[in-house]
Order: C-alpha cells, then structure tokens, then sequence
C-alpha cells in the first residue's frame, strides 16, 4: 500500500525539505526502508540569583534522527554533523555496518505502515503556533533578574523554539513547530514552575514574585494542630496536577476509582505543551484515554502522547471554597511520594484551613498518607479550572473524607 | 556450528575490524608540533581561528574561550529478546565569555569559520578585519599546548556485537532467568582556544560492557551484574576471552546464589499469625492486602485485620527462608514502605534444617504485598500488640504470612 504524502509540511518547510532530501540520499545509497527525523532547535537559558552575577546561554543545534532499515535489519543513526560529505560518510558507514555486522546488534524491521495524521490535528495546532521565532535573549535575563532579586531564589528561564520534519522512504512527510518557555523559581524550601508554550502566556513578574512570597508565607505560618476528624480537601489544579500524574503511572488494577475522574492522553490540546500530531517517526498521534468513569483503561507510559487531559466539572475553586463550611485547600505540595507499583503514598503540602467557605488560616504542613487509588476513591468533586502551565491539566480536585495529620 | 562461526568472525578481526566500525573513529597519535597539526580534522581554518582570538582579546570581556567538540557515543544491547544498536555523534561551537555583566554562552551544532563568526555576532564581538593582501600579516597568537588528557583506541563494534552475543548465549546455557549485555562506548574529540591564544586538542576514549544475569539459588532469585573493560574484545583471541569471562560470571553467580550471605542475600520470612498483625497493623493497612508508605505512627486504637479466604491463597509452606516466631522491638515502618523488624524468636529454614537465629537479627522487609501462608484463626481472634509503644487492640482472621526478597541484617546463626 502506498501511502499519500502528508498534506501538512507548512510548519517547516525548509527543514521538511532537507529531511525529503537525506530520506531520498538514504533511499539511493541501498537502505531498503528509513524514517528520517530532522530538528532545529534553538535554546535561551538564563539563570539568576540574587547575589551572583546571571548566565545565559544561547545554543542552536540541528539534529537528524534516523531510523535506518536494510534487509529487515534495524538500527539507528542520531547526529549533528550534517555537513553534506560528512553526513554521506555516516550514512554509508552505517549502511556499511548493517551489512557487515554481527545479527545480534540489531533489531528486527519495524513494518508498520504509515498512518497519515489527519487535518484537524495541525489545524488545531497552526491556530495556536503561529510563525514563531526563538524568545529574545535579553528579555529571557530581564525576566530571570525580575524574578531572582526580590525573592531571593535561583531562577532559570528557558525558552526553546523547535521544528521538525519527518520524511519517510515510502513518501510521507510531515512537519511542524513549537515553542515552549520554562520557568523555576527555587530556594530550600519553595519550588514554583510554570511552563507554557509562549512567554506571553506566563504571568507577569510582579505577580510571580507576589505569588512566590505569598506562598514563601503560608510556608512560614506557625504550625496548625489537624485531625483526627477527616477533612474535605480542596487541592489547587497546580497540586492537582501533580496528583493525577502520579496516579495515571500506576499499575493497571490498582484501585477502583470515583465514577467522576476520566483521563486522557491528549495531544491534540490547543495550545498545549505536550501537543503534537505526529511522533517521531511521522505516524500521526491519537488522544488516549486513560481513566474511564473511574475505570483503568491502560498505564501512562512514555508512548503515550500529549498533555493530560481531565474531564471538568462546572465551578471553579474558588466557588468550591465558598461552598464549604470547613475543610483545607492544599495550594501545594512540597513532598509527593507515590510508590510505582503499589501507588502508597505519602503527600506533604501546605495551604489553607477553610472556614464558613472562606480561606481562614495559612496551614504550613499537612500530611496525607495512604494509597493514591483509594485517594481518588474519594474524589467527591472536579473543578472547572484546568491546569494551564504544566503538561498535566488538572482542574481543582475535591477528596472527602480524607485523614489529614499535621 | 553457529558458535564456531562466530568465534570465526572474533578471530578473523585482528585489527579489530575498523572497516565496519561507524562513528567511532579510531584515533591516530597526533604529536603536539604545531597549531595546524592541532587542528586536523577540526572544520576551521588556523587563520581565521587566530583571527577570533584577536577579536577576543580586543573585545571588553573578562575571560573568553572557543571550544570545538566531537562526541561519538556507541549503545548496543544484547539480551534474549531484543537486540539494538544505537550511534550518535555530536558536533558543535561553544563560544563562552565572561564579562563584568556576567557570563554568556552560545553554540551551534554547525562547525565552520561562518558559523564561529556568527557567534561572535551574537555575543556583540566585532571581528578584526581581516589582513589585506600585500600588508604584513599580524603575528598569530595561537600557541599549542601539549594533551591534557590521554587517548585509546575501541573495539569495533562488530567485534563487539559478535562478543556479546557469545556471552549472553554461554549465561543463558547456565539457566539464568535473564541474561543482559549492554555495551556503551565514548569517543569525545576537544579542541579548546582559550583567549590567550593557546590551543588544546584532547581526545578521550572510552568503552564498558556491562553484564547482567538473574540466578535461581538457595536464598532465591539473585541477580548479578558485572562491569568489564573494552580490554575484553582486544586480546589475541576475543572469543576465548569472552568465553572464558561468561564462564566465570555464572561461577561468581553460581557461588552468590548457593551461599547465604546474610547481609546480602534476598530470604523470604514467613511470620505467625501475632507477628503478622504487628507488622500489618504497622504498615499502617491492616487489610492484609496491600502496603503502604508513610513515616509517621500509626493510629492507636482497635484494628481489624482481614486476609483472603484459604482457598485464593497462592503461599506454600516455607522450606527455605527465615521463620519468625516474635520480635525483640515493635516493627518499624520506614518511610519508603519496607519494614525493619528486630527478631526475638527465629528460625534459618535452610537444607541442613532449621537452626535458630540469634536474639537482635534485624530484618528488612520490602515493599510488596504478603502472602498468606498459613492455616486462619477462628475469626474473630483477639490479640494484644504492642506497637511503637502504643497498646492496640487487634480483632483479626489474620494467618501467617510469607514475605519474600527480604535481607537479613547482622545474623547470626546458631
């Protein structure tokens, strides 16, 4: 069957070119089958800190990733000398090698045939990256020093802007581009992250450095006596995130869960950091669902593309917390274990002590233990405020009855 | 037949096979004479190189240097099911310059004189003009500096590959429940220019196959690893090598797996029915079923213990292993979810019998679900445990249970 070639190669043409290009040199020196990856990525970093003077650093690198087949013999070449004569050198050496080479090194063809993506994938992803260029170098250090001198902690911001193609033997084509920012601000006992495809997106300075020592604050609030009635825990769609995450790693049959959780795998989200329509070697991605109703569908693992997704309910924290007589609203945590197989857990976090549906007291420490699954046997209410700067998008999670010591 | 065609191919690749050796160029001793012989192989020409230097030293910066790298790094595995290959090479500029500002890097996985200058650009470094023809040339401020680091020279891979599939398949004549060879190789090729004009070129080679062999012995399954050099490939006769390496990997796992070597070797306990709801209700879960992680206390107060009915159990009577019959100290529940227990009564199952364990023995039990083992009590059942000091009432249909890939820990047997 032969394939059509990809409609969609407008995200990066000159790269989609040059991957067309090594696909057909590959074609030509005898591979009987190839997927050719090509990535141009250009990185800014800059970190900061108060007291020392900032870095930044500025790389770009082209890449080309290929999957190289010969006589239903499989191996991989990954390299960034893509200068014409040595990049031949490589590919004939490695030609050379499949040839030559013992059997036991390599691994079997991988036949599968092309699955072309469809429109609604790269449209959905065109309307959110626009051509896009790599983020200024001065304002990536003018953000960072914005960030590290009132607060006092180690920031880093990197900016990466990337495009790929991906040129097939049998004829497909794809490309496409993204851009991605990632933020840390870090000190012994306070992380925030935010990440999020394009620097506009992020929150301004001043509400970070807000946000940091409002939250540096709770942290430092005198500890709160809890227990040993269980509480109604409200947890933030950032400490939600992290949650879900850790929950859809788990072993299949790990727990029965609450009818009111459903989880995908979905790379299709608008403006999404994990959003993509085709892997690495071109077949185009499909959203995947995780949780069903409850119901473990199958495991996260690295396969699986995209952001996750959870299926929202109708109000928004802050309406939650008004609808609550008491209970504790967990703005983050500073300690999550889950144990890979077994999902027990141990959560330590901070926030606050809900009152007649209005935020009381800063709680500096609350610790939940347990397993995660039967955490998520209580869910009671999902929110309608979905995570925006991380690759999970949790909205506010509602657990009742939950223990909760101090 | 197959073998001996192998050890064929291990023979017939004396000179280690450089012909089908990808990516991992073997280097030739290069005597530290001049810049351009520093410079060999590396896509910049020694003008414009001296060129840049002068740019630097005319540019305000504190501290400058120009570093070229070269990175091969070869991955091949070898195990029953999958074999792979993998190889990437790593080619870029890095151009870092300290000023009063701070400190900035940028690089590009193009290497060439165009590419270094556009660097330079984007670090606000104005390049010197260049010379013009008929003028006197400038001194260069290039200077070599001797290798900082030595050099050494790889198996070829196919040498390699050829290897490990003779080791693996000599483990896997032992019976082992895995057998895994993974090879991992680096070549990493550097030229520094450093502001003052000296030139360095260093080269690092270096290569490691690490084995790994799970054995079914006395104290259970038992899983060995082991880490050899690429000295391994280059003798005069690899396959005996090889050989004669795989053959004493299963004796090394044959001895480990046969000798209870209390401080190392993974038991399993089996506890009665009151040392099993001590450690049950420790864990902080006491259905029997699962565990959990958490360091803190748990709760005082009345506890029902419950276990799966005879008929799904899946445990059999303990015959080798560690029987524990009560506990000097209350267990410990640590906060990755294992368990330590300080044995008053035990016993060491072993062939020779059993023999009793010394008072004070320290067990570690993993994370992982117990098996039931033993025949259930007449529900219900009431027992007094003492936990972290805390009396606790205990209603439970709890057996004995077995837990295994446990480690003993200062044992001493009588």
């Amino acid at each position: 069957m032969s394939a059509s070639p990809a409609p969609a190669i407008s995200g990066a043409p000159k790269l989609a070119k040059r991957a067309g290009e090594v696909a057909a040199l590959v074609r030509e020196l005898g591979f009987s089958a190839a997927s050719v990856r090509m990535v141009r990525t250009r990185t800014v970093l800059a970190a900061a800190q108060a007291d020392a003077l900032p870095e930044v650093h500025r790389h770009t690198v082209r890449q080309l990733d290929a999957t190289l087949t010969w006589s239903g013999r499989t191996t991989r070449l990954v390299t960034t000398n893509l200068q014409p004569e040595a990049l031949a050198a490589q590919l004939q050496g490695t030609l050379q090698h499949l040839q030559q080479g013992p059997p036991e090194l390599f691994a079997p063809a991988n036949s599968s045939s092309w699955r072309a993506p469809p429109p609604g994938p790269f449209d959905a992803l065109d309307r959110v990256d626009p051509a896009l260029s790599p983020a200024d170098p001065g304002v990536v250090r003018g953000l960072a020093l914005a960030l590290a001198k009132p607060t006092g902690a180690t920031v880093s911001v990197k900016a990466v802007a990337q495009a790929e193609a991906v040129a097939r033997t049998d004829g497909a084509q794809v490309a496409g581009h993204h851009t991605r920012i990632d933020l840390s601000m870090a000190s012994p006992h306070l992380t925030l992250t935010r990440s999020s495809r394009r620097l506009a997106q992020l929150p301004v300075a001043g509400r970070l450095v807000d946000l940091y020592q409002g939250l540096a604050g709770v942290q430092a609030a005198p500890p709160v006596a809890l227990g040993p009635a269980p509480e109604r825990l409200l947890v933030h769609p950032e400490a939600a995130s992290r949650l879900v995450t850790a929950l859809v790693g788990l072993p299949m049959r790990t727990g029965r869960l609450a009818e009111r959780l459903s989880v995908l795998a979905d790379p299709w989200v608008a403006g999404g950091l994990g959003a993509q329509p085709f892997d690495a070697r071109g077949q185009a991605t499909r959203p995947v669902p995780l949780i069903e109703g409850g119901l473990q569908r199958r495991r996260h693992t690295a396969r699986h593309h995209g952001d996750l997704r959870v299926a929202l309910g109708g109000k928004r924290l802050a309406r939650l917390v008004g609808e609550s007589d008491r209970g504790l609203v967990v703005r983050g945590w500073r300690r999550v274990e889950v144990h890979p197989a077994t999902g027990a857990m141990h959560l330590e976090g901070y926030g606050w002590r809900v009152v007649d549906g209005t935020r009381a007291a800063p709680v500096p420490r609350m610790v939940v233990s347990g397993r995660l699954p039967e955490l998520f046997a209580k869910l009671v209410g999902v929110g309608a405020d979905p995570w925006a700067f991380g690759g999970a998008r949790a909205p506010t999670l509602v657990f009742e009855p939950v223990e909760v010591t101090a | 037949m197959f073998v001996s065609s192998r050890r064929d191919v291990l023979r017939g690749t004396g000179g280690l096979a450089a012909a089908v050796l990808v990516g991992c160029p073997k280097p030739e001793p290069v005597p530290v004479a001049t810049v351009a012989d520093l410079l060999t192989g590396v896509p910049l020409s020694e003008a414009f190189l001296s060129r840049v230097v002068r740019s630097l030293q005319a540019a305000s910066v504190q501290d400058a240097r120009v570093m070229v790298q070269h990175r091969t790094v070869q991955h091949a595995a070898r195990d029953l099911t999958e074999p792979g290959f993998e190889q990437t090479h790593q080619v870029g500029v890095v151009v870092r310059v300290e000023t009063a500002e701070g400190s900035f890097e940028v690089a590009s996985s193009r290497v060439d004189d165009d590419a270094l200058g556009a660097l330079l650009g984007k670090l606000d470094i104005q390049l010197v003009p260049e010379v013009v023809e008929g003028t006197e040339a400038p001194p260069s401020p290039l200077r070599p500096v001797p290798r900082a680091t030595g050099e050494g020279v790889l198996p070829a891979i196919g040498v390699v590959g050829v290897g490990m599939g003779l080791f693996v398949d000599a483990v896997r004549a032992a019976t082992p429940q895995s057998a895994r060879a993974t090879w991992h190789a680096v070549s990493d090729d550097r030229l520094t220019v450093a502001r003052d004009g000296s030139v360095q070129r260093s080269l690092d080679v270096g290569g490691r196959l690490v084995a790994r062999g799970s054995f079914v012995g006395a104290a259970g399954l038992r899983t060995v690893r082991q880490v050899y050099g690429p000295g391994l490939f280059e003798g005069a006769d690899p396959s005996t090598e090889v050989l004669e390496a795989a053959a004493a990997f299963v004796a090394l796992a044959n001895a480990q797996a046969e000798a209870l070597s209390p401080a190392e070797q993974p038991v399993s306990v089996e506890l009665n029915t009151r040392v099993a709801a001590e450690v049950l209700v420790a864990m902080g879960r006491p259905d029997g079923g699962s565990r959990v992680r958490f360091d803190g206390p748990p709760k005082p107060g009345a506890t029902h213990l419950h276990l799966p009915p005879t008929d799904s159990l899946d445990g059999a009577p303990l015959t080798k292993g560690v029987r524990v019959a009560s506990l000097a100290e209350p267990p410990r529940c640590l906060a990755d979810g294992s368990v330590q227990l300080v044995v008053s009564e035990a016993q060491l199952l072993s062939d020779a019998g059993p023999r009793p364990l010394a008072a004070g023995t320290r067990l570690h039990l993993p994370a992982g679900p117990p098996v039931p083992s033993g025949p259930p009590l007449d529900p219900p059942h009431t027992l007094v445990v003492d936990v972290m000091n805390e009396p606790v009432v205990v209603s439970t249909t709890v057996r004995s249970v077995q837990i295994h890939r446990c480690t003993l820990e200062g044992a001493h047997v009588g």
